[in-house]
C-alpha cells in the first residue's frame, strides 16, 4: 500500500465529518490567533513609542533640559558662542491636536534647520523643486509647518491648505509649508506624528517668547561636558540621552511587560487548546487505522498518514488563525495605544507593526503544538496491532503508571515557581518562567488529582443515594458509572481537564485582578478626587487662576470648603517628567502606603508593594512635615527614584537652586503613569519651582443635590469663561474611570478568548471521547440500557470533567490573580493595590466549567444514545 | 572679485536644503548649474546692486551691507613659527540674504540672512591639511556681523576690531577659531594702505550694468599669534591678504571657473591676480587684479594685463579632480614673471564645498609667498 491513497483516505474522512474537521480547524486558528493577536499588540506599543521618540530623541549624546522644561534661548547662545560647540540644536517640542486631521494628537516640532545634520535624520525628496522652494520659505519666511506626505495624503491635504493646531483653548492657523518624504521608512513613520517647523514659527505659535524646550548635544569628551555644566544655571540641567529615552523606554516597558504576561496566557491556552483538538482528532480515526493497518499498511505509512492529514489542516488553521490573529491585534493596538496617550504618554504614531517574528511564533505554535499533540497518537496508531487499534484506548495501563511521575514534576515545577516568586525582584523573563511553571505543574499535577477527586466521590455519591429516596438511586449510580469512566480514560480526560482548567484559571485570574484594581481605582478616585465641582485654567501656557476668583468661590453660599493647589510638571533627571503639587488647602484623602510618622512610631507598616495601606497617618502632623520641606512623593516616584522606605530618607529632585534633597514624609497610592507625583509646601513650591499660583481648585458643597445651581453660581463668578474649565467631580471621576477602564479592554478580550477557548476545547474532547467509547455503550444498550440513561452516562462524565477542571481552576486562578496583581503589575507598573477575591467569580468559574461541559456533553450524549447496537458491536 | 565666493554662497543656498534634509549634498557637477544660479536675477530686484554712486567708506563699510544678497570677509596667510616651520590659514566668512526681508514675528530666531565660514590651516612640514566650516543663520547671536565696532562671527569663529592701547593703529583684527583639529588666535595689523579693487571699489564683473561688486583689500596685515594642531601650540608671525566684498551681482553665464591668486612677493610688492574661465577653461575678458607697491600705493590691471598659464596638473585623490600645480604668472609692465606653486599638494576642501585653496611658494627672480584659489575642476 502506498501512502498516498492513505492520505486520501484520511482526508476524505474528514470531508465526511465537516464538523469535526472545522473543529480541529478552528481550535488550532483560535490558539494562533490569540498568540498572534498579543504578539502583534506587543511588537506595535514598543514600535510606536519608538517612532513617537524616535524623531525628538535624536542622536544627540547629551541634552540641556529646564526644571520645568523650558530654557532661555541664550543659553544656546552661549553654547554656541562662548565655548563653540557647534554639534548643538535648539529645540521646542509640543502636543497640539490637529482639527483637520481628526484631532489627532501631534508633536509640533520647532528645530532650526541649520542646527539639524547631525541630530535628526529627515529626509526631503530632493528632486522636488517645489518642496525645495518651500523649505527656502520654511527657513527665511518661517511661512509654515512640514508634515508626512503619507499623512498629507490620507487626509487630503495639499502644500498651502492651513491646519488648525488646538493647545488648550488656543486655536491657531498655520499653513502647509512642504511635505516630508521619509528616506526610509522608518523616519517616514517616525514622521508621522510631527508637525516640523521652524524653531522661530514653533515658538510664536506656543507663545514662547525667548524660551526653548530642550538644547540637544553631541559632546565628544568630558572637557565639553565640563564646559557645558559650567554654563548652565541650577535649574537647568545637563542629562545624558540614554539616560532619557530609558525613561521613556521605561514606560513602554511597562506596557510590554504586561502585554507579555497575557501573551504568554493566550500561548499557554493556544497549546492546550491545540494539543487537545489534534490529539482527539488522530483519537477519534484509531479505528479508520486499525482498519488500514489490516488491509496491509505498513506503521510508517499509518504514522505518516495521520501526521500529513494533521500538518495539513494544521497549517490551514495556523494561516487562518494568523489572518484572525492580525485582525484582533489592529483593534488591540488601538486599544493600547489611546490607553498610553490618555495616562501619560502622547503616542503619535499609532503604529501597527506585524514582524515577521510574530508570524513565524503563530506558524510555529500552531505546528509545532499539532505536532506535539499528533505525536503520541500517530506513534500509537502506528506501532499497535491492528485488532489492538480497533478496541478502545489501549494506552490508558500505562499512563497510569505515569501519574506518579507526572504529580512528582508538576509539584516540582510548583515549587519552581514558588521559589522565583518569593524573591524580592525577579526579571520578566523569570517571573514568565515562574508563571509557566505554575501553569505546567498544575497540568501535571492534574491527573493525580484527578484519580484522587474519582475515588474520593463515589464514596460520597453513595451516602447521597442512600438519603435519596427511591429513583434518584439509578442516576447516582450513573454518576459513579461516570467517574469511573473518567478513571480509566485517564489519559485523555486528564488532558481535557487540565486544559480547561486553565483556561478556566485565566478566566478567574483576571477577573480578579480587574475587579481589584479597578475597586482600588474607583477608591483613590474617591479620595483624590473628593471635590463635587472642579476648576482648572485652560490656557495652556498660563494656568494660573485668579486668586481673587479663589476667594469669592470660598465666600459663596452653599459652599462647605475648598481644595486649593497647583500643579507644574517639572523635569526629574530619574523619571522624566514629574508633577509637583503644592495645595492650599488640601481636603482630598490619600491612601498612604508608608509615612515617617507610621514608620518612626511602628515597624507595623509593609513597604510599597505589599499592598499594606497601614494606619492612617495621623493629617495634622504630616503637614507639619510639609511645611518643615518633608515631601510626600507617590509610589511610582518612589519606585523610580529607588527611593527606600525609612527615617531620614530622602530622594533628590532638580529645582531653581539645582538638585535638592528632601526628606520624604509619605508614600501615598498613586495609579497616574509617568514620573510619579510630590506633593510639597506652597512655601517649597515657591521657593524651589518659583510658584505660588492656584492652578486648580476642587469645591465641596453641602448639598450635593444642587451641584448644578453651584456650578452655575461658580460660572457666574468669572468673566472670561473660555479661559476656565468648570467640570463637575462626578464626571471627572467618570473620564478617569474611562481611561483605566481602556486598559481592560485586552483583558476583557483575553476573557473572551477564554471562554471561547474553553468551549472549542470541551466540545472537541467531548465529542472525541464519546465517540471513541461507542463500543462500551454499545455494550451498555446490549446489556438492557435505555438510551436515556446512556445520555445521562455520557452528560454525568462531561459533567463531571468540566466540575473537577472548575474545583482545580480555583485554585491555579487565585494563584494567578496574585502573580498578576502582586507581581506582573507592581513589576509593570509601579502600581500597588489589594488583591480582592470575590467569591462570585469563584462560583461563576466553577458554575461556568461544569455548565461548559454538560452543555458540550449534549450533543454528543444524544448521538450516544442513539447508538445502533449491533453496529457498535460489530467488532466483537 | 573672488568669483568663487560668489558661487559658494550660491551653493550654499542649494546646500542648506541638503543640510536640513540631512541627506548628503549631491555632486555639484551633477545637482547645480553653476553658471545658471549666479546669472539668475531672479528675486534679486528688491535687494540694494552696486552702483558707482556709492563710494566705500572706511571703517563703517568693513561692517555688513544687508541689502546686498551676498558678502564676504576673507582673511588667508602665511604664517611661521619661531623655528620657521611654515603654516598657510585660511579664515573666511560670508553673508547670504534668503529674503530681502525678514518675515514679521515676534520671535528673535527670525531672520532673513544667514552666514557660513570656512577655516583652513596647512602644515607644510607634515604635509597636513586641516578644513572645516559653519553655517548658522543670524539668529539670537549665534552669527552675525556688526559694523561699529567691527566683528564677524559664526559660534566662537570672528574676526573682530581690537580697541586697547596696545593696538594704536586703527583696523587691527584679532582673529579665532577652533575646531577639532586645529585653532588659531591671531592679531592682524593693517601695514599697507586698502586697494579699492575696479574703479575706485566698483569691480565689474559682466556687461550688464548691474554686474559689479563693491570689493576692497588690504593687501598685508602683519600677523601674530598662537596656532595649534593637535596637541601643539606655535607662536607664529607672518603676512595675511584680507578681502571684503558684497553685491547682489550675477556672473555671465559662460563662467566656468576661476583661478586667483594673491602674492606677497619678497621685494615688497603683492599682487593679486584673478583669471575667470570659460567652460571651455579660455580666460574670458573680465580677469581682474591688482598690484600694489612697497610705499603702499597700487595700481589695478585688468586682463590684458596678466597671464597665468598652468603649467603642471594634480588629480586629487579623494575627489578625483584635476587641478593645475603649477603656474607661470606673467605681468609684463612690471616685469614680473613669477613660478608659483602649493607649497604641499592636497589643500583641497571636499567636506562640503569641493574647491582648492591652499598656500603657494613663489620661486623665480623674485620670491614669495601666497595663496591660490581654484574651483570648476
Amino acid at each position: 500500500m502506498t501512502l498516498l491513497p492513505l492520505i486520501r483516505t484520511c482526508f476524505r474522512t474528514s470531508k465526511s465529518h465537516p464538523l469535526r474537521t472545522f473543529l480541529l480547524v478552528f481550535g488550532i486558528a483560535l490558539g494562533v490567533a490569540g498568540t498572534v493577536a498579543i504578539d502583534i499588540a506587543k511588537t506595535s506599543v514598543s514600535r510606536s513609542f519608538d517612532l513617537s521618540t524616535a524623531a525628538l530623541t535624536s542622536r544627540s549624546t547629551h541634552q540641556v533640559v529646564g526644571s520645568q522644561f523650558s530654557l532661555p534661548q541664550s543659553i544656546f547662545t552661549k553654547i554656541r558662542t562662548h565655548i563653540g560647540i557647534h554639534d548643538s540644536a535648539p529645540v521646542i517640542t509640543a502636543q497640539v491636536q490637529v482639527k483637520e486631521l481628526n484631532f489627532q494628537a501631534m508633536t509640533l516640532m520647532g528645530v532650526d534647520p541649520f542646527s539639524e545634520k547631525k541630530f535628526r535624520a529627515v529626509g526631503f525628496q530632493q528632486q522636488d523643486r517645489q518642496f525645495s522652494g518651500n523649505l527656502a520659505h520654511m527657513i527665511t519666511r518661517a511661512s509654515g509647518v512640514l508634515m508626512s506626505s503619507s499623512l498629507a495624503r490620507a487626509h487630503d491635504l495639499k502644500v498651502g491648505r492651513h491646519l488648525t493646531l488646538m493647545f488648550g483653548d488656543r486655536e491657531v492657523q498655520v499653513p502647509i509649508a512642504g511635505v516630508i518624504e521619509g528616506k526610509d521608512t522608518t523616519v517616514g513613520q517616525a514622521f508621522q506624528g510631527i508637525l516640523l517647523a521652524d524653531i522661530s514659527l514653533a515658538q510664536e505659535i506656543l507663545g514662547l517668547a525667548d524660551r526653548i524646550s530642550r538644547i540637544d548635544l553631541v559632546l565628544k569628551d568630558e572637557s565639553e561636558i565640563e564646559a557645558v555644566k559650567n554654563l548652565l544655571s541650577p535649574s537647568m540641567v545637563l542629562v545624558k540621552t540614554d539616560q532619557q529615552n530609558q525613561t521613556i523606554r521605561s514606560l513602554s516597558k511597562s506596557f510590554e511587560t504586561s502585554l507579555t504576561a497575557f501573551s504568554m496566557l493566550t500561548l499557554f491556552m493556544g497549546i492546550f487548546l491545540i494539543y487537545n483538538t489534534v490529539s482527539f482528532s488522530v483519537a477519534r480515526q484509531r479505528k479508520l487505522n486499525g482498519t488500514l493497518r489490516a488491509l496491509g499498511a505498513t506503521r510508517q505509512e499509518i504514522f505518516w498518514a495521520v501526521e500529513a492529514e494533521v500538518m495539513v489542516y494544521a497549517l490551514v488553521g495556523s494561516v487562518l488563525g494568523l489572518v484572525l490573529g492580525i485582525a484582533l491585534g489592529k483593534g488591540a493596538v488601538h486599544g493600547v495605544c489611546a490607553t498610553v496617550s490618555d495616562m501619560y504618554f502622547t503616542l503619535t504614531v499609532s503604529q501597527i507593526h506585524i514582524s515577521p517574528v510574530t508570524l513565524v511564533k503563530g506558524i510555529a505554535t500552531g505546528l509545532l503544538a499539532s505536532i506535539a499533540a499528533s505525536l503520541v497518537p500517530a506513534l500509537n496508531a502506528a506501532g499497535t496491532r491492528p485488532i489492538t487499534l480497533m478496541q478502545p484506548s489501549g494506552g490508558e495501563t500505562s499512563f497510569k503508571g505515569y501519574i506518579p511521575g507526572l504529580a512528582l514534576a508538576g509539584g516540582g515545577m510548583i515549587m519552581g515557581a514558588l521559589m522565583i516568586f518569593s524573591r524580592s525582584e525577579s526579571s520578566s523573563t523569570l517571573i514568565f518562567s515562574g508563571v509557566f511553571l505554575v501553569f505546567g505543574g498544575s497540568s501535571f499535577l492534574s491527573p493525580c488529582l484527578v484519580l484522587g477527586l474519582t475515588r474520593l466521590i463515589p464514596s460520597l455519591l453513595g451516602s447521597v443515594a442512600g438519603l435519596l429516596k427511591k429513583g434518584a438511586g439509578p442516576q447516582m449510580t450513573l454518576a459513579g458509572m461516570a467517574l469511573r469512566n473518567i478513571r480509566r480514560s485517564l489519559s485523555r480526560s486528564s488532558v481535557l481537564i487540565a486544559s480547561l482548567m486553565v483556561v478556566i484559571s485565566v478566566y478567574i485570574g483576571i477577573d480578579t485582578m480587574t475587579t481589584s484594581f479597578r475597586r482600588s481605582i474607583i477608591d483613590w478616585v474617591e479620595g483624590h478626587i473628593g471635590g463635587d465641582i472642579h476648576i482648572s485654567s485652560t490656557d495652556e501656557l498660563n494656568r494660573s487662576l485668579d486668586p481673587v476668583l479663589v476667594e469669592k468661590i470660598q465666600g459663596l453660599e452653599g459652599v462647605s470648603g475648598i481644595s486649593a493647589y497647583n500643579i507644574h510638571k517639572v523635569f526629574s533627571r530619574v523619571s522624566g517628567e514629574v508633577h509637583i503639587f503644592s495645595y492650599v488647602r488640601d481636603l482630598s484623602e490619600k491612601q498612604w502606603t508608608w509615612t515617617a510618622l507610621n514608620k518612626i512610631e511602628s515597624d507595623a507598616i509593609g513597604p510599597p508593594g505589599t499592598g499594606t495601606t497601614g494606619v492612617e497617618p495621623d493629617g495634622k502632623s504630616l503637614n507639619a512635615l510639609l511645611e518643615d520641606d518633608w515631601i510626600f512623593v507617590s509610589e511610582i516616584f518612589a519606585r523610580r527614584n529607588g527611593f527606600i522606605p525609612g527615617p531620614g530618607a530622602f530622594v533628590t529632585m532638580e529645582t531653581l537652586k539645582g538638585p535638592v534633597s528632601f526628606k520624604v514624609a509619605g508614600v501615598f497610592r498613586d495609579f497616574f503613569m509617568g514620573g510619579g507625583r510630590v506633593i510639597v509646601s506652597r512655601d517649597a513650591m515657591k521657593t524651589y519651582w518659583g510658584h505660588q499660583d492656584i492652578t486648580a481648585v476642587q469645591v465641596f458643597v453641602k448639598d450635593r443635590s444642587a451641584i448644578d445651581r453651584r456650578m452655575a453660581d461658580v460660572l457666574s463668578l468669572i468673566s472670561d469663561k473660555t479661559r476656565v474649565s468648570i467640570r463637575s467631580g462626578l464626571s471627572i471621576k467618570a473620564g478617569i474611570l474611562g481611561v483605566f477602564d481602556k486598559t481592560f479592554l485586552i483583558t476583557s478580550a483575553l476573557q473572551v478568548l477564554t471562554a471561547i477557548v474553553a468551549l472549542t476545547g470541551i466540545l472537541n474532547s467531548v465529542m472525541a471521547l464519546i465517540l471513541e467509547r461507542s463500543r462500551e455503550l454499545g455494550i451498555l444498550r446490549a446489556c438492557g440500557a435505555d438510551p436515556g440513561q446512556i445520555r445521562s452516562l455520557v452528560l454525568w462524565e462531561c459533567t463531571f470533567n468540566g466540575f473537577f477542571a472548575g474545583v482545580f481552576a480555583l485554585p491555579l486562578g487565585y494563584a494567578l490573580a496574585w502573580i498578576l496583581v502582586y507581581i506582573v503589575n507592581y513589576t509593570a507598573f509601579g502600581w500597588t493595590y489589594e488583591m480582592q477575591a470575590s467569591m462570585s467569580t469563584f462560583v461563576q468559574a466553577l458554575v461556568f466549567s461544569s455548565l461548559a461541559a454538560f452543555g458540550a456533553g449534549m450533543v454528543p450524549a444524544i448521538g450516544a444514545s442513539r447508538i445502533s447496537v449491533a453496529q457498535a458491536l460489530r467488532t466483537e | 572679485m573672488k568669483p568663487f565666493k560668489a558661487l559658494i554662497v550660491q551653493w550654499a543656498m542649494i546646500l542648506i536644503v541638503g543640510m536640513a534634509s540631512g541627506c548628503s549634498p549631491p555632486p555639484p557637477t551633477q545637482s547645480l548649474d553653476i553658471a545658471q544660479a549666479l546669472s539668475s536675477d531672479e528675486d534679486s530686484a528688491c535687494y540694494d546692486r552696486a552702483k558707482k554712486s556709492e563710494t566705500i567708506n572706511l571703517p563703517s563699510d568693513h561692517g555688513p551691507h544687508n541689502g546686498f544678497k551676498t558678502e564676504w570677509w576673507y582673511y588667508t596667510g602665511n604664517l611661521k613659527s619661531g623655528s620657521g616651520r611654515h603654516f598657510g590659514y585660511q579664515l573666511t566668512f560670508f553673508r547670504q540674504a534668503l529674503a530681502c526681508r525678514t518675515a514679521p514675528g515676534p520671535s528673535k530666531w527670525r531672520t532673513n540672512q544667514f552666514y557660513f565660514a570656512h577655516f583652513a590651516v596647512t602644515d607644510t612640514q607634515n604635509q597636513q591639511f586641516y578644513s572645516a566650516h559653519r553655517m548658522n543663520r543670524q539668529s539670537v547671536g549665534i552669527a552675525g556681523a556688526s559694523r561699529s565696532p567691527f566683528r564677524v562671527w559664526i559660534d566662537a569663529w570672528s574676526a573682530k576690531d581690537i580697541k586697547g592701547p596696545d593696538h594704536a593703529r586703527p583696523g587691527s583684527i584679532q582673529l579665532t577659531a577652533r575646531d577639532q583639529e586645529m585653532a588659531i588666535d591671531l592679531t592682524l595689523v593693517p601695514e599697507k594702505a586698502v586697494i579699492f579693487q575696479g574703479d575706485q571699489g566698483l569691480s565689474r564683473k559682466g556687461p550688464g550694468p548691474f554686474d559689479a561688486s563693491h570689493y576692497y583689500s588690504i593687501p598685508v596685515l602683519i600677523t601674530q599669534g598662537k596656532l595649534e594642531i593637535g596637541n601643539e601650540s606655535f607662536e607664529v608671525l607672518g603676512k595675511t591678504w584680507f578681502d571684503h566684498e558684497w553685491s547682489t551681482s550675477a556672473l555671465g553665464d559662460d563662467a566656468g571657473g576661476w583661478d586667483w591668486f594673491a602674492i606677497h612677493l619678497d621685494d615688497g610688492r603683492d599682487l593679486m591676480v584673478c583669471q575667470v574661465r570659460k567652460k571651455d577653461n579660455s580666460p574670458n575678458e573680465y580677469g581682474f587684479g591688482s598690484i600694489s607697491f612697497a610705499d603702499g600705493t597700487y595700481e589695478i590691471l585688468g586682463q590684458s594685463d596678466f597671464s597665468i598659464q598652468a603649467v603642471q596638473l594634480w588629480k586629487s585623490p579623494k575627489t578625483g579632480r584635476q587641478y593645475p600645480a603649477r603656474w607661470k604668472i606673467l605681468v609684463p609692465d612690471h616685469t614680473i614673471d613669477l613660478e608659483v606653486s602649493p607649497v604641499m599638494d592636497g589643500q583641497e576642501h571636499s567636506h562640503m564645498f569641493v574647491y582648492y585653496e591652499g598656500a603657494v611658494r613663489v620661486t623665480g627672480p623674485v620670491t614669495g609667498l601666497g595663496y591660490v584659489e581654484m574651483t570648476g575642476y
